[in-house]
């Protein structure tokens, strides 16, 4: 096998001491920065690598380093999710669902073992999927164009019918509202500026960093004040600090079907580990959410969007390895360290640079491991966070949060909204309107009018452009599928007990 | 009530996407959609189903007076803290920000003087020397070093 | 008088005499690239950064800080408003940062006499590319068929109408007698995903920059059709023909450069034409620029303010003329 004799060569590039070191430091940095609110894999990426390039570290050994940090941050991510209901990082908006209730419950501690196993399990299978298919799937991504994306969106707002809950009217307000932040910004086909108020620094849109620090940590910390102030407040209890085999059995297959879907939606450029999550959450919920306990603290509800995210990381180093196009926002940085050091990525990047790459994706082997190996014994301090008192945690966690905002482009402006989405968060959430299809509705709504507009530019304003095609046909059908998935279910069991 | 005002603001802000929407001006585009269509669309679907809310509201529960005080008290804090974060610099501005909040938290004033320079002291020594992530001065610090 | 304070004053008096005296030198110097660690911007202040250090014509080593956002515009708002003085700092910009100014993107009140322009060091240059089964062997017979058939294909890249990237398909229509807005066009995020979108045959044109995409010229998926260069360039690239030696005038060049704020004084000013027309000359410069795939083209000082209001005025009829600006 040619692919296994290269993967060898690529683990004699990883197993080398220094990289070993820099292997275990990036997933521990790459978890600190997932797990600090305000700081995600974008900026753990983009600050550490002109660090790396000023230290004068060789390309292999920056880029062995960076994506620990990127896979790292994707692994963390789940701690403030669980522990403080403040998501660590956008991939991470989805753990809060039932993760932040399974704490609530006492469960603190297998809530986050529990999500460290669906983390590795994400990104080891999302690795094997990379080391043996990368150039299969990169030749399937090509042929998604504008339209096949905006199909695709279609599907992803389909899934969030199973976020409806009790009110209908406001689960669609919020789709509406992160919308409407979402169009703000210069249009990316005439480049006209749309609600911007003259101000250059809403030229971009909202940065993803900013509507997360606003909408769960600004808000989270006003909401902390009533828990805190109420008279029957109480610090959580911590049980224990493992996951059982028959819990780990229990969510064995949404792992699994979490995993794919999470590594499909990297593969793809242009999406991220936030739909990755999105879309595996919701449609665990849609399969899974019999007894209507999803949003309640459900395990498989906390696996699904852990292994997504981390699938996603793998997924997303294909169309950088095998096209030298990025798949993500923070492999559009790891494709800028290349260039830094003068590689121009491109389809030949394996042929050119066989170490280089091999040793990348070993080196992802050992990390994951490693991963696995640091957090199962940091469980038992994760959970102290919880002790914390709120006198030091709360100004801890907005300073921090504040921080990693400011740093994006060094301005107060940024702190400035981040404020003002905190405020309309804070009102949302008081009012029960629920917040995931206000991130989904965020992060789609960009890419879906775009491909839109993208779509029609090339047709003319032909709507059969979205019928053509079987890739737009299989999303079609799945979009349907998806739709009917509890009315189906529901007759299936109807069928079966009548046959009892 | 609040959730009914909040029907009425959400109403607003669709309405004012709505008049955007139509009001920017667009040289030409490459799709008949252009990019009015949405801010209009969107705008409009949050202006109808405010109005289910504003028909129908629901119960709000908010926490008594006090605690309200102290939570604008921190939104307060923190846009003051936005202000004053480039002139007080990082340093000062934070460990003010940090022993406000801590006291609201509950902390003593020896925690929250303890939390205050703690935390600013950590976090702008991580920053600044382990990340390199230029976090401001303040006019008064750089004017005690410049001298 | 007190004593103490006509010491203060005196002392005062002997320190703004010897900063006089001695000539303005930086301490801290910094490039401020408007853009995402390893972006363009990046590049170009590497570029100046590691051959600094490497002549050590300027001791200090030059740190590169980040300040993304609208293609620079955040950055220009920024020197412009809060770092009008500061000398340390240069701002990396290019073709597309003028381009934005002359649309008046950048700020409506902001010229290209807002800032200080120091100099230009390089350059890259559009390219047409297509995919390698495309049915278009040369540039002419691309331009034959728009013209026959204006939307009888897509072109897209990685921008929006009015960017630097639009322009270079906008110079091909024009090339083809049709006006722009009657070609098929398709804006993406970023030239990567145009790419891919030509790769998978959902655009058929993507008009680029050649040093940015030297990295896919070996794959043998994609024709260059034409480089839009004065001259052929050398290399890998010695085998492209230019638009020029095919009959067409197109040429379109994405230089790089840097300003400095606008209150910045003449002194400090000189210093850095200084440096940089001494840092030009050395091989390491050099060395440093073709690793960075880019081409020679170096504006200096005074002249590289004067090309810069030529450049504006230049955009600012391009844009107009495609019914962008009134």
């Amino acid at each position: 096998m040619e692919v296994l004799t290269s993967l060898m060569s690529g683990f004699a590039v990883a197993t080398t001491p220094l990289h070993l070191f820099l292997i275990v430091l990036g997933c521990l940095l790459g978890t600190l920065f997932g797990a600090l609110p305000g700081l995600g894999p974008i900026n753990g990426v983009a600050i550490l690598l002109p660090i790396c390039y000023t230290l004068g570290l060789p390309v292999e050994s920056s880029l062995i380093m960076l994506a620990g940090i990127y896979y790292g941050a994707e692994f963390g991510g789940r701690i403030s999710s669980i522990l403080l209901n403040v998501p660590g990082d956008a991939g991470a908006v989805f753990t809060c669902l039932d993760g932040y209730p399974m704490a609530q419950k006492g469960l603190a501690g297998p809530a986050l073992a529990l999500s460290g196993v669906a983390s590795f399990i994400g990104g080891t299978i999302a690795i094997v999927g990379l080391t043996f298919f990368a150039p299969m799937l990169a030749s399937v991504a090509i042929f998604f164009g504008p339209s096949e994306y905006f199909v695709l969106m279609i599907f992803a707002f389909a899934t969030i019918s199973a976020l409806m809950g009790s009110n209908p009217a406001k689960s669609l307000i919020g789709v509406a509202v992160g919308l409407a932040v979402g169009v703000v910004g210069v249009d990316s086909t005439t480049g006209v500026l749309r609600f911007t108020f003259g101000e250059a620094e809403l030229f971009d849109g909202f940065e993803f960093l900013i509507v997360i620090v606003g909408f769960f940590a600004v808000s989270e910390i006003m909401l902390m004040l009533e828990h805190h102030s109420s008279a029957d407040f109480e610090m959580p209890k911590i049980t224990r600090v493992y996951v059982t085999v028959k819990e780990l059995l229990y969510c064995k297959w949404t792992m699994v079907r979490s995993s794919i879907i999470g590594f499909v939606v990297g593969v793809l450029p242009g999406t991220g580990a936030s739909i990755a999550s999105a879309v595996s959450y919701t449609i665990a919920q849609k399969i899974s959410d019999k007894e209507g306990t999803f949003g309640k603290g459900d395990m498989r509800g906390l696996a699904a969007p852990e292994s997504a995210n981390n699938a996603c990381a793998g997924g997303a180093l294909i169309p950088m390895l095998t096209l030298g196009v990025p798949g993500s926002g923070t492999t559009a940085v790891l494709l800028g360290a290349l260039m830094l050091y003068n590689i121009n990525p491109g389809p030949m990047l394996f042929v050119e640079q066989p170490l280089l790459v091999w040793g990348l994706i070993a080196s992802m082997y050992i990390g994951n491991v490693a991963l696995l190996v640091i957090n199962f014994p940091m469980v038992r301090v994760f959970t102290k966070i919880l002790q914390v008192p709120y006198w030091l945690l709360v100004p801890s966690v907005i300073v921090l949060a504040f921080v990693g905002v400011y740093s994006v482009n060094m301005s107060t402006f940024a702190l400035l909204l981040s404020i003002i989405l905190g405020v309309l968060g804070y009102f949302l959430r008081k009012l029960h309107y629920p917040m995931a299809p206000v991130i989904l509705g965020f992060v789609l709504g960009r890419i879906m009018e775009d491909n839109l507009r993208r779509a029609f530019a090339m047709s003319g304003g032909e709507v059969n452009i979205f019928f053509q095609g079987t890739i737009n046909w299989i999303l079609w059908g799945l979009t349907i599928f998806i739709l009917f998935v509890p009315i189906i279910s529901k007759m299936v069991a109807k069928r079966y007990a009548l046959a009892k | 009530m609040i959730d009914r005002a909040f029907g009425v603001f959400l109403l607003c802000v669709g309405l004012y996407m709505v008049y955007g929407g139509i009001s920017l001006e667009v040289p030409f585009s490459y799709d008949p959609l252009g990019p009015s269509a949405f801010p209009i669309g969107i705008g409009a679907l949050l202006a109808l189903l405010s109005l289910f809310v504003i028909a129908k509201p629901g119960k709000a529960h908010f926490p008594d007076l006090n605690t309200n005080l102290k939570t604008v008290l921190i939104v307060v804090l923190l846009f003051i803290y936005q202000l004053v974060f480039d002139v007080l610099g990082f340093l000062l501005a934070t460990a003010l920000l940090v022993f406000c909040i801590s006291r609201i938290f509950k902390g003593t004033t020896s925690q929250a003087l303890g939390s205050g320079v703690g935390v600013s002291v950590v976090v702008y020594g991580i920053f600044s020397f382990l990340l390199e992530v230029p976090l401001p001065m303040g006019v008064i610090f750089s004017k005690l070093l410049g001298a | 008088m007190s004593k103490a304070l006509r010491l203060v004053t005196s002392m005062a008096a002997i320190v703004a005499l010897s900063s006089a005296l001695n000539a303005f030198e930086v301490s801290k110097p910094v490039c401020l690239a408007p853009a995402k660690p390893g972006g363009g911007f990046d590049l170009s202040c590497r570029l100046v950064s590691n051959s600094l250090g490497a002549t050590k014509i300027i001791e200090k080593p030059m740190i590169v800080n980040f300040m993304p956002g609208g293609v620079g515009a955040v950055a220009y708002n920024h020197v412009i408003g809060q770092r009008s003085n500061d000398a340390e700092m240069i701002v990396a910009a290019s073709t597309g940062s003028v381009l934005n100014i002359a649309q008046g993107k950048f700020g409506a009140n902001y010229t290209v006499d807002s800032v200080k322009w120091l100099a230009a060091l390089g350059t890259d240059y559009g390219a047409i590319i297509v995919k390698a089964d495309a049915k278009w062997n040369t540039l002419a017979e691309l331009v034959a068929d728009l013209k026959a058939n204006p939307k009888g294909f897509a072109l897209g890249s990685g921008g929006s109408i009015g960017s630097q990237d639009w322009m270079k398909a906008a110079i091909i229509a024009k090339l083809a007698g049709i006006n722009p807005k009657d070609m098929k066009y398709v804006a993406f995020e970023g030239g990567g995903e145009a790419l891919t979108a030509l790769l998978g045959n959902h655009i058929q044109v993507y008009p680029g920059d050649i040093a940015e995409f030297s990295g896919q010229l070996s794959s043998g998926k994609y024709k260059v059709l034409a480089i839009l260069s004065e001259e052929r360039l050398p290399g890998q690239m010695a085998n492209i023909p230019t638009a020029k030696e095919q009959g067409f005038d197109a040429v379109w060049t994405i230089w790089r450069g840097f300003y400095v704020g606008p209150n910045v004084t003449d002194e400090q000013y000189n210093y850095w034409v200084e440096k940089i027309q001494k840092l030009v000359k050395t091989p390491e410069f050099e060395k440093e620029r073709e690793l960075r795939g880019l081409y020679p083209f170096t504006v200096i000082g005074k002249d590289y303010q004067k090309f810069m209001q030529e450049e504006e005025k230049k955009f600012k009829a391009l844009a107009q003329e495609a019914g962008l600006t009134k």
